[in-house]
C-alpha cells in the first residue's frame, strides 16, 4: 500500500512489526522480502513519488572538509531514493576486502565473503543484472568478440563489472509494493527522531512530521534505518532524548570514519603508440548472459599486500586528454608500429584512464550535526570529507602502476601530473558520492556502531542498513553490496521476528 | 651525418652493408674493404633513427640535458656505448648485421625498463630510461 501520510490526523499512531525508515534501494529491497508474510511492515518515506523541492531541501547541509558535492544534489529524497539517479555499476567486494589488512588501521569486517555471497546472488536480479559471474572475463570477452588487455597479472588484472539498466527502485517496484497487503509505504513522512526507553536499549517509536501536514508516530517492534550514509547518522544523533550523545553513540563513533571513494577522472591519459587497439571491452557495455558487463582493471591481492596499498580500479574512456601534445608517436616504432603517428590530439590516439581509490579508514573524517536548522527545526548535517597522506601515496603508486603497465604492454606512454609531483594532490580528484563508513560494522562497541547483524550495540531492536555500515569500502561501487547486506539483515530479522 | 643517400632508406643501406665486408654504413659506399664492425657514429644514428619525430625527441633530450651539469654531459660516443651495453652488446663487436636487430633489441629493452620500473618522468610523462637516453643521444648528436 502507498499511503499519503499528510491525510492522517495529528497524533495518529501506526503500529507495525517492523518499521523501515527510507524507501531507497535498501528499504524497498527489504520491503519486498517481507511482502506476503504475516508481518506488518511500515516503510517511512520522506518524499513522494517524484522529487519535490521542499523535501529535497531537507538534505541541505554544509561541507566543512575537502570540497565535495552539495549534500542536496548527490542523494535523492523521494520514493526510490538515490537509485533515481544512480549509474548502475555493480561488482561485489572481494574476499580479502573483508579481512584485516594489517597495514590498514581499522580494517577488517566481522563477516566474510562466504556469508555474503548467497545474498549477492539474490541481489543480482533485483538490480536487473545478468548471471552472477564476476570471474569469467576472458571467457565473456571471447563470447562478445572483444579483447582483454595483456596485463602482467602480478601488477594488474582484468575484472568485470555488471551494469544495471540502471534499476530505478521506485519505478520498478512501485506496483508490487502498492499491491502488497502487509507492506505499507507512508509517503511524505519525515522522521524527526526515534524514541526509546530510558536506557536507550529499546526503541519504542518514531516521531514523524509531514511538510504542511500532521505529526504522527510509528510504533514497531523493530526499526531499521535505511536512509543512506549521511542521514542514518543524522537520525541517530537527533534521537538524543534518552541518549544525550545520540543513539548508539556512547563511544562517539556515530558519524566518524566517514569514507568515500577518491575519484580521479582522469588519473592518467595514455598517448597510444598503436592505431589498431581494441578497448571496446572497457569503453562499451556488452550484453551477455541476461545482463550487461564491461571491463575494468584492478590490482591483484598479492600486489596490494606486498606494497601495502588500498584497493583501486581503473576505467577506460575515450575522453579528451589532459595533455596538449601527445608523445606516443615518438616511440611508436619501439612499440612495433611502422606507420608514423601524428603528434596531435586531433588524431584521437589516446585513451583516458579514470581511477577510484579506496581511502584508508580515517576517524578524523566525520559527519555531525551543525547548528543550522531545517524547516522542522531539526539540526542539519555538516560533512567533513578528508583525504590523507596515506591516500595520496596510494593514489600515486596506483597511477604509477597503471602507467608502467600500459607502456610495458607496448600500447602507449602515460601522462599524469601526479607522476611529476607525487608529493602533491592533483587538481582533478573528487569524491565518489558514495557515503560510507559512518556507522561501521565491527565486533565491538569500542570500534564500531553496529554488530555483525547490523544491530546497534546496546539497543536491542534498532538496525542500520546501507553503506554506512561498511568499515572499509574497497574500490567497488556500494549498491550491490549494500542491498546484499540488507537481504542478509532480512533473514536475521525474519528469524528474530518468528 | 654524411652517409645517407636520399635514394636509399637507412634499412636498405644496412642490408647492403650487411652483405658486404665493410666497416660501417658510411663506408658501404666508400672504397675500403674492412671488417663488418660498425662505427659509433653509425650506431648512434641508427639508434636515434628508432625515434620518430626527431625534432620532438631532441627537444625531450635537450630538456633532460638542461638538468645535467655541463661538465657531466657525455659525448655521443660515450652515450652510444652505454646504450649498447644496456642492450648487452659490446661496442667493439657490433656489426652492421647487429644493427638490423636494433629495433627489436631496443624494443625489448624498453619493455623491460617498464617491467623493472627503470623510468624517468619528463613533464608528467612516464618514459623508460632507455627512451630518455635515446632522446639525450639525439639531442647530443644534433649538437655535433
Amino acid at each position: 500500500m502507498l499511503i499519503d501520510a499528510r491525510k492522517f490526523d495529528a497524533g495518529h499512531t501506526v503500529e507495525a512489526d517492523l518499521c523501515i525508515i527510507g524507501a531507497g534501494a535498501v528499504g524497498i529491497a527489504m520491503a519486498r522480502e517481507f511482502d506476503g508474510s504475516n508481518k506488518k511492515i511500515a516503510i517511512i518515506e520522506s518524499g513522494g513519488l517524484k522529487i519535490e523541492a521542499q523535501t529535497q531541501a531537507l538534505y541541505t547541509g554544509d561541507n566543512i572538509g575537502r570540497p565535495t558535492y552539495p549534500l542536496e544534489t548527490n542523494r535523492l529524497r523521494y520514493f526510490g531514493g538515490t537509485t533515481n539517479h544512480w549509474a548502475g555499476h555493480c561488482r561485489p567486494f572481494d574476499a580479502f576486502d573483508f579481512s584485516v589488512r594489517d597495514w590498514i588501521p581499522h580494517s577488517g569486517w566481522p563477516i566474510t565473503i562466504e556469508e555474503l555471497t548467497p545474498y549477492l546472488e539474490r541481489t543480482q536480479p533485483i538490480l536487473g543484472l545478468g548471471k552472477y559471474d564476476y570471474d569469467s572475463i576472458e571467457e565473456y570477452a571471447k563470447q562478445i568478440g572483444v579483447k582483454t588487455l595483456p596485463l602482467d597479472s602480478r601488477r594488474l588484472i582484468n575484472v568485470m563489472k555488471h551494469q544495471s539498466p540502471p534499476t530505478r527502485f521506485g519505478k520498478q517496484y512501485r506496483k508490487e509494493l502498492k499491491e502488497s497487503k502487509n507492506v505499507s509505504i507512508y509517503m511524505h513522512s519525515n522522521v524527526l527522531e526515534l524514541l526509546s526507553n530510558e536506557s536507550a536499549s529499546h526503541i519504542t517509536s518514531a516521531e514523524i512530521a509531514c511538510i504542511d501536514g500532521p505529526q504522527y508516530r510509528v510504533k514497531a517492534k523493530n526499526f531499521v534505518l535505511a536512509t543512506g550514509g549521511l542521514e542514518n547518522v543524522r537520525l541517530m544523533l537527533l534521537s538524543n532524548k534518552s541518549a544525550p550523545e545520540g543513539l548508539g553513540n556512547d563511544n562517539g563513533l556515530v558519524g566518524k570514519f566517514y569514507a568515500d571513494h577518491i575519484l580521479f577522472g582522469p588519473a592518467l591519459d595514455v598517448s597510444l603508440t598503436k592505431t589498431d587497439l581494441d578497448f571496446r571491452l572497457y569503453t562499451g557495455k556488452h550484453r551477455i548472459n541476461g545482463g550487461q558487463i564491461f571491463g575494468i582493471m584492478t590490482a591483484p591481492e598479492e600486489l596490494t599486500r606486498k606494497e601495502k596499498l588500498t584497493r583501486f580500479r581503473f576505467h577506460l574512456f575515450k575522453n579528451r586528454p589532459m595533455f596538449d601534445a601527445p608523445i606516443g608517436g615518438i616511440f611508436a616504432k619501439l612499440d612495433g608500429t611502422t606507420k608514423e603517428l601524428p603528434l596531435s590530439n586531433l588524431a584521437g590516439n589516446h585513451i583516458s584512464v579514470h581511477m577510484a581509490l579506496e581511502p584508508v579508514p580515517n576517524p578524523d573524517a566525520f559527519v555531525r550535526l551543525s547548528d543550522k536548522r531545517d524547516r522542522f527545526n531539526q539540526r542539519k548535517l555538516e560533512v567533513n570529507w578528508q583525504v590523507t597522506e596515506a591516500d595520496r601515496r596510494n593514489a600515486h603508486r596506483a597511477i604509477e602502476i597503471c602507467a608502467l603497465e600500459f607502456a610495458r604492454m607496448g600500447l602507449g606512454r602515460a601522462y599524469s601530473p601526479i607522476l611529476e609531483k607525487p608529493e602533491e594532490w592533483p587538481e582533478q580528484f573528487m569524491s565518489g558520492k558514495h557515503h560510507c563508513g559512518t556507522t561501521r560494522m565491527t565486533d565491538s562497541p569500542k570500534t564500531g556502531v553496529v554488530d555483525r547483524n547490523c544491530k546497534v550495540f546496546k539497543t536491542d531492536n534498532l538496525y542500520v542498513a546501507g553503506s554506512s555500515i561498511f568499515p572499509t569500502i574497497s574500490h567497488t561501487n556500494p549498491t550491490l553490496n549494500l542491498v546484499a547486506l540488507a537481504l542478509r539483515l532480512v533473514d536475521h530479522l525474519k528469524e528474530k521476528m518468528s | 651525418m654524411k652517409f645517407l643517400s636520399a635514394r636509399y632508406s637507412r634499412r636498405d643501406i644496412l642490408k647492403v652493408a650487411a652483405s658486404t665486408t665493410i666497416v660501417s654504413i658510411t663506408s658501404a659506399f666508400s672504397s675500403g674493404c674492412s671488417p663488418k664492425i660498425a662505427d659509433l657514429e653509425t650506431i648512434a644514428i641508427e639508434m636515434t633513427g628508432e625515434l620518430n619525430h626527431p625534432q620532438k625527441a631532441r627537444e625531450i633530450g635537450a630538456v633532460q640535458l638542461a638538468g645535467i651539469p655541463l661538465d657531466q654531459h657525455q659525448p655521443y660516443e660515450e652515450l652510444t656505448r652505454e646504450l649498447l651495453l644496456t642492450l648487452k652488446l659490446i661496442p667493439e663487436e657490433v656489426t652492421v648485421d647487429t644493427l638490423l636487430t636494433l629495433n627489436t633489441r631496443l624494443s625489448t629493452q624498453v619493455r623491460q625498463d617498464f617491467a623493472d620500473e627503470n623510468v624517468v618522468i619528463v613533464d608528467s610523462w612516464m618514459l623508460s630510461g632507455t627512451e630518455v637516453k635515446l632522446c639525450i643521444l639525439a639531442a647530443t648528436m644534433a649538437l655535433i
